[in-house]
């Protein structure tokens, strides 16, 4: 690969409207508000890098994960898969696009089949990538090892298996698909902490061993901070700050971040230090003395 | 007063039918003295949520305690009829959970809801429970309580469902909070507000609190004492500093050392291995053991011994000759 290939994906100033709906006339008349759930987002994920989205609910970040695969068109802008523009392809590219972009999701719950057992949703996946069924036997143990799941594992059902372990078929599920980039949203925030770890590692693994691309959606800050190589702040529809953790999560510019930052619960060190202050600022509603730059008081 | 508000001893707490029943709470003790905040924290599946809804007799279809004492300011409520229970909860016990979109009535107002209970527990009468109410709303930090007593829950966002919540519990003066899990369904700018206001609500109205939570860093910086459950048991008790310092049992250190830290470096983040035990099943010595990475040959045979230092308990094997 040469050092001036194309990044894997590229967003340009992407824009997505939803109209707000005020009742029946303004309906009739085919008006309503528009209201931009993504605004303006620019943001690179180089090749082979994990790239980390932070923000609130509502702040947008999910939306983006949807454009990125195509699930929703943006209002406006551009973006660019591999140097390509996604909104120009022709169905067969369009197609390439789609297998080559995957997702994992949060609830595990619900985005598999609770009737399909394990070994029947990734022969789909096989199948649809067109692995032939003489191939797709050591293709899926293959990925079985890859996500760290026993061969007996492929005759449960979903509920038969524990959160962790259904997010591996997830990551499996995705993986079979042979995909350049794969956007993971939340994936881990309905695990017990102790789990976490794991399938963070595993994504960490991928990364390094396949060469994968990664979007990693999370509110989980010290999550992102340890994996992504760049991440993006999200607020309210706009990307208010980008970089490498050492920058944005230790000498953060805007005030959304640093807002963010002393809001994660900080153990017994907050105990002894700040925290109660932090919190006594935030039951008061004063948001600009939670987010003072440390030092500033007396 | 004599003796703590809340006393739990040996409880037990079974699911099944009929014949057969398993406990999924086996034999925790716990204790909540007056307007103390005790943490109860855990992983999914560690018991520490049927606990607190044992005591207020809430325990899902198909879970009964099968054995020990829960005593409320001196009163067993293991056995308890249904109509004194009613008069306990939602007056001297209150109860907040982690989901107030269903635990509030989507068909009533929400201020509503907090005047049915003031009539109810309090003997007030409406007008006295709506001028109450604006109080109470006004207490958990909600702006324009007057006009937000008039929404319904579906109207109010995360946190401020949460703070309606909070003062619907606390409305008729209750001595005792539950709080199962009251942030974890909130963005942390959120969490950090809701916390501040439960914190200081209880300091302004003297209410223990019993804090039940998975995030450790939550819990070390709010309360008091702290008991970590595994398994159905609770494996290490203590105040919170000397507990989150230097914890002795071996699944509270590998647990802190999984909690993502900013400052954590970078590369593979630290694991507890394998997979907590299943529901119900059977374990002759400690339920930790397949995971512990300090596990000797007796953990996985005999039960552990119980061991407390200057109020610090630990149930282990480690360092016992």
């Amino acid at each position: 690969m040469s050092t001036d290939a194309p990044p894997i994906l590229e967003l340009r100033q992407i824009r997505k409207e939803y109209m707000l709906r005020q009742g029946m006339l303004a309906r009739l008349r085919g008006g309503g508000k528009p209201f931009a759930a993504v605004d303006g987002v620019s943001f690179a994920v180089p090749r082979g890098s994990i790239f980390g989205l932070v923000g609130e609910s509502g702040s947008g970040k999910s939306t983006l994960a949807q454009i990125i695969v195509r699930l929703i068109e943006p209002t406006s802008g551009t973006m660019l898969f591999n140097g390509q523009d996604v909104a120009g392809l022709d169905r067969a590219a369009a197609q390439r696009f789609r297998r080559g972009v995957q997702m994992v999701f949060q609830d595990t719950g619900s985005s598999l089949n609770p009737r399909k057992r394990v070994r029947r949703v990734i022969a789909e996946a096989l199948a649809a990538r067109g692995v032939t069924r003489a191939n797709a036997a050591t293709e899926t143990a293959r990925l079985m090892d890859r996500v760290g799941l026993d061969t007996p594992m492929l005759a449960r059902f979903p509920h038969e298996l524990s959160g962790g372990q259904r997010q591996r078929v997830g990551i499996a599920r995705a993986l079979a698909m042979a995909p350049d980039l794969l956007v993971a949203d939340e994936p881990v925030s309905a695990l017990d902490v102790s789990l976490q770890g794991q399938i963070i590692n595993l994504l960490q693994e991928i990364n390094a061993s396949l060469g994968l691309s990664i979007v990693l959606i999370s509110h989980d800050l010290a999550v992102v901070a340890r994996v992504c190589s760049a991440l993006g702040v999200m607020s309210k529809g706009h990307m208010v700050e980008s970089g490498p953790p050492s920058r944005v999560l230790v000498a953060p510019e805007h005030p959304y971040t640093r807002t963010l930052l002393a809001a994660v619960p900080s153990g017994l060190k907050g105990r002894r230090q700040t925290d109660r202050t932090l919190m006594d600022a935030f039951a008061a509603g004063d948001m600009a003395a939670a987010t003072a730059p440390v030092g500033s008081e007396a | 007063m004599s003796g703590p508000l809340l006393q739990i001893d040996g409880l037990h707490i079974a699911f099944g039918s009929r014949s057969v029943w398993r406990d999924v709470v086996r034999g925790v003790d716990l204790r909540v003295s007056a307007g103390e905040v005790v943490g109860l924290v855990g992983e999914s599946g560690s018991g520490k949520s049927l606990t607190a809804l044992s005591v207020m007799g809430l325990l899902p279809l198909g879970a009964k305690v099968s054995s020990g004492r829960i005593l409320f300011d001196g009163t067993e409520l293991v056995g308890m009829r249904d109509g004194a229970m009613n008069k306990l909860r939602g007056r001297d016990i209150g109860m907040i959970f982690q989901d107030p979109l269903s635990a509030l009535n989507p068909a009533i107002p929400v201020g509503k809801q907090i005047v049915d209970s003031l009539r109810t527990h309090a003997s007030m009468t409406r007008r006295a429970a709506e001028a109450r109410v604006v109080e109470l709303l006004d207490l958990v930090g909600i702006n324009q309580p007057a006009e937000r007593a008039r929404a319904y829950a579906h109207e109010l966002s995360g946190g401020m469902r949460q703070r309606v919540m909070t003062a619907l519990a606390v409305s008729s003066n209750p001595k005792l909070l539950i709080a199962d899990e009251p942030t974890t369904a909130l963005d942390v700018t959120v969490q950090a507000q809701v916390i501040g206001m439960l914190d200081r609500i209880r300091r302004d109205l003297g209410i223990a609190v019993l804090f039940i939570s998975h995030n450790l860093d939550l819990v070390a910086s709010i309360c008091d004492r702290v008991s970590v459950m595994y398994a159905g048991r609770v494996v290490e008790s203590g105040a919170v500093e000397p507990l989150f310092d230097a914890p002795r049992h071996p699944y509270t250190r590998q647990l802190l050392r999984c909690v993502p830290r900013l400052d954590g470096g970078t590369g593979p983040m630290p694991t507890i291995p394998g997979l907590p035990p299943r529901f119900g099943s059977v374990l002759p010595g400690c339920a930790f053991t397949p995971r512990c990475v300090v596990s000797q040959a007796r953990c996985s045979a005999q039960a552990p011994p119980m061991r407390r230092e200057s109020g610090h308990l630990s149930v282990c094997w480690e360092g016992v000759p």
